[in-house]
């Protein structure tokens, strides 16, 4: 117990389980200790948290193309499928 | 409004491959699997065409679709088990299991809830995201863009629960440290 208080590897292992609720009893416990002692750690959730709200958006914001080729062989398959490719 | 949430097949591709790619790439770890992913987004969507039924747009609807084939990709992968002592976790802790000198996460100079610079920092995302291992940046993409619990990540990927903490704790601890030196260059 008391070298989990102290371990920053399982606080910011447990802190995954914690965003789910899926803390037990006791690691509930050793978490909240150890964060109340660690600042590091502490800056360690805030961050995580700040990826977490903002990951989502990550296509909105990133731009690939896909190559031509790609689309020409798209374009010719719905072509095929469609018999003339418009309804 | 008329035609506003009408199908147009015909300029699906010219109109949407690039962005459902995009939307593919930030979530599967290879380009070629992405490509297939919008093709058969594109034939899935036409061979269902006539089950569209207008309460959302075009756009839309082939987002919903893509997201649906990015989910087979995952369930299509083959099985595996994390080897949980890689000892991977190593660099960032010393041997009490602190931070090191040089790993402990820094002050970042950003306002956590206000607006940002987002271009650069969805760049080097993207680039940290791709530079985990291949396993790591399947969790990645459920969590943090699909937004998945972890049950549901369990199941799509056939996971445990351990091994799931574990590539979360390890994906983590890689995205901190990469964002820091890349995006805020800290140290």
């Amino acid at each position: 117990m008391s070298k989990l208080r102290k371990s920053c590897r399982q606080a910011t292992y447990l802190l995954g389980k914690k965003e789910e609720g899926q803390l037990t009893f006791k690691e509930r416990l050793v978490l909240a200790l150890h964060l109340a002692l660690c600042d590091m750690c502490r800056l360690f959730e805030k961050q995580l948290n700040f990826v977490r709200r903002n990951a989502k958006q990550l296509h909105e914001h990133t731009h690939h193309q896909l190559p031509q080729q790609s689309k020409q062989k798209i374009k010719a398959a719905l072509k095929d499928a469609g018999e003339g490719g418009t309804n | 409004m008329e035609d506003s949430f009408s199908l147009q097949p015909d300029k699906w591709v010219d109109n949407y491959a690039d962005k459902l790619y995009t939307y593919a790439m930030a979530r599967v770890a290879n380009a070629g699997a992405a490509e297939d992913i919008v093709q058969e987004t594109f034939l899935s969507a036409w061979k269902a065409r006539d089950t569209y039924n207008k309460l959302a747009s075009e756009k839309t609807w082939l987002y919903v679709i893509c997201k649906n084939k990015i989910t087979d990709y995952y369930r299509r992968q083959p099985k595996f088990t994390v080897p949980l002592n890689t000892g991977e976790e190593d660099v960032y802790f010393d041997q009490t299991d602190h931070w090191t000198e040089s790993t402990r996460p820094q002050n970042w100079p950003i306002d956590y809830h206000g607006t940002m610079e987002r271009k650069e920092f969805y760049k080097i995302l993207y680039l940290c995201k791709s530079k985990l291992k291949e396993f790591q940046q399947r969790v990645f993409a459920l969590k943090y863009l699909e937004e998945l619990g972890s049950d549901e990540i369990c199941d799509t990927l056939s996971i445990s629960k351990e091994n799931y903490w574990v590539l979360l704790h390890r994906a983590k601890l890689h995205i901190r440290a990469c964002l820091e030196k890349n995006w805020l260059h800290i140290k």
